[in-house]
């Protein structure tokens, strides 16, 4: 089932700037894929049209059968909702503590205080960070921050997760760590989309990748085909 | 993600989660929350001074109403019959509600009793007081009334206080006015205050609110902990302003009292209803919950999503 497709997308910014260009893919439920390519290629216009950060300028963007351009109002934040984000620098509230920070999208989406309880314990145990919940987010490290992000994003279940350079700031060791746990969320049905430059660990990662240079997809390479390379 | 269950307690559970969060908001901002706070009671108490000023004018005005008689005082050489044959012509008169004859003893009796100069007048070998028609109008407007008995004969003076009360209500209509002009004008100042406070707690929770709306916040979940912060802002600048009227009113009381006391006066101030001050807390937080509903609006308007 294809879960979010661009159709013909493009994207210009206010001043001229031609993010992307009738860019047309799918992304299938439980699927990871890569979006490669140099800085300033359009990556993260990519999946800020996905996340309705941004809107496209023509063409549409399709989320579960939705046309995005038609989700307005209150609508964005409800679709929203359904979505995991990963960003290079975390976004965390660091004047809060760990737990209170996973815990914030499930506030958020309304869900009851027990379950909420349950999935975060359950999701900072998977990333091993169980006992610095109670810390503040300002007193962890880099990659400690950067995997509570990542649980942040797991605790919802979204449907699809975006990430924006998930691995940047993080050491060879800790990026391998954590894109296997994006491997496992994807077995358990969620779609996953990360933009990365780094392209010694898409090649080892094995899975599907887009190629985008100026705007305009210049190839989309199935894990086969990378296998052979 | 799952479906939410217990509707009612994630919906406690934000609100609680809200209320701490605009607590703490106001509390790590001391000095600026309680300049809001000082310029919003402000606001607040000047328009209910005004309005506790009125409502005691209103009462004297109710003292004027109570003595809005004609007192009819006629020429001393009138005797008492024939001031009751002249007050026998009025009685067939509609405009006529009540007429009563005061005899020259009757007068002086009062006199006596009212007025520091009773032993100057006793020291006096006759009475100079004379017989004095007192008729209550039937009508609100006794000019024509007090026309036709300045026109009797043998009428030396017609005193009416109706004028006065007149003059009066004129003053209490504009008093009424501007309280009106001045609390909307302070209320907006108050609004303002707060939505300036707001504002502020905005700009440095940019980066939260950012991160709120990328996880999927709704604009009801961003605006409700600024929400909270402007009904305590202004459940506290309303209790502030009421202890603010009350130590005023207190400090003013008796030199108002002295001043009426050396006109003879007997007017004691009412005390405040019960449900006004009830009344003032539940304004200034639907005013503290106004200027936060603007500020946090407006931000959100501006961190929508550009739309095709």
């Amino acid at each position: 089932m294809t879960l979010l497709r661009f159709d013909g997308v493009g994207k210009t910014y206010p001043g001229g700037h031609r993010a992307l260009d009738d860019l047309s893919f799918g992304v299938q439920a439980g699927e990871m894929l890569f979006i490669t390519g140099h800085s300033g290629a359009g990556k993260s216009t990519l999946l800020k049209l996905a996340h309705l950060s941004e809107r496209p300028s023509k063409g549409a963007v399709w989320f579960d059968g939705k046309n995005l351009n038609q989700v307005r109002g209150g609508r964005v934040a409800l679709h929203r909702r359904r979505l995991g984000v990963v960003h290079q620098d975390h976004c965390l509230l660091l004047d809060r503590s760990v737990q209170d920070n996973v815990a914030l999208p499930l506030l958020i989406a309304g869900l009851a205080p027990d379950e909420i309880r349950q999935r975060v314990h359950h999701a900072l145990e998977s990333l091993g960070l169980a006992g610095r919940s109670k810390d503040l987010a300002s007193a962890l490290s880099t990659g400690e921050q950067q995997r509570v992000g990542i649980a942040r994003a797991m605790a919802t279940q979204p449907a699809l997760l975006l990430a924006d350079e998930p691995t940047g700031n993080l050491d060879p060791g800790l990026a391998s760590e954590i894109m296997q746990m994006l491997v496992g969320l994807c077995a358990q049905g969620t779609a996953v989309v990360i933009a990365s430059h780094d392209l010694a660990l898409v090649k080892r990662m094995r899975k599907r990748v887009l190629v985008i240079d100026n705007g305009r997809l210049m190839d989309d390479i199935s894990p086969e085909d990378l296998a052979d390379e | 993600m799952s479906k939410p269950y217990s509707r009612f307690a994630a919906w406690r559970a934000q609100h609680a989660a809200a209320c701490r969060s605009s607590l703490l908001r106001l509390l790590r901002r001391p000095f600026s929350s309680l300049l809001s706070l000082c310029v919003m009671a402000i606001a607040l108490a000047l328009p209910l001074a005004l309005a506790w000023s009125l409502l005691q004018l209103d009462r004297m005005a109710e003292t004027v109403q109570a003595s809005r008689a004609i007192n009819v005082f006629f020429l001393p050489e009138v005797g008492v019959e024939e001031a009751k044959a002249i007050g026998a012509g009025l009685n067939g008169d509609a405009r006529v509600a009540k007429l009563t004859l005061k005899t020259p003893e009757q007068g002086l009796a009062e006199f006596r009793q009212s007025s520091e100069l009773a032993k100057a007048v006793s020291l006096l070998g006759k009475n100079p007081l004379p017989c004095v028609l007192v008729i209550e109008p039937a009508d609100a407007d006794a000019m024509p009334l007090v026309q036709r008995l300045q026109a009797l004969p043998k009428v030396e003076f017609v005193q009416y206080d109706g004028v006065w009360q007149q003059r009066l209500n004129a003053w209490m209509a504009l008093g009424q006015r501007l309280l009106l002009l001045l609390g909307a004008l302070f209320a907006l100042g108050a609004v303002l205050a707060v939505a300036n406070n707001v504002r502020l707690d905005i700009a440095a929770r940019e980066l939260e609110i950012s991160v709120l709306q990328q996880l999927g916040a709704g604009d009801a979940y961003i605006r409700r902990p600024f929400l909270y912060s402007g009904a305590l802002l202004g459940l506290l600048a309303g209790v502030l302003a009421l202890a603010l009227l009350m130590v005023s009113a207190r400090y003013i009381q008796p030199t108002i009292l002295e001043l009426i006391g050396n006109y003879g006066g007997g007017f004691r101030f009412s005390p405040m209803p019960l449900a006004f001050p009830a009344a003032i807390l539940a304004f200034a937080v639907l005013l503290g919950i106004t200027g936060a509903w603007f500020a946090a609006g407006h931000h959100l308007r501006q961190t929508r999503p550009v739309d095709l």
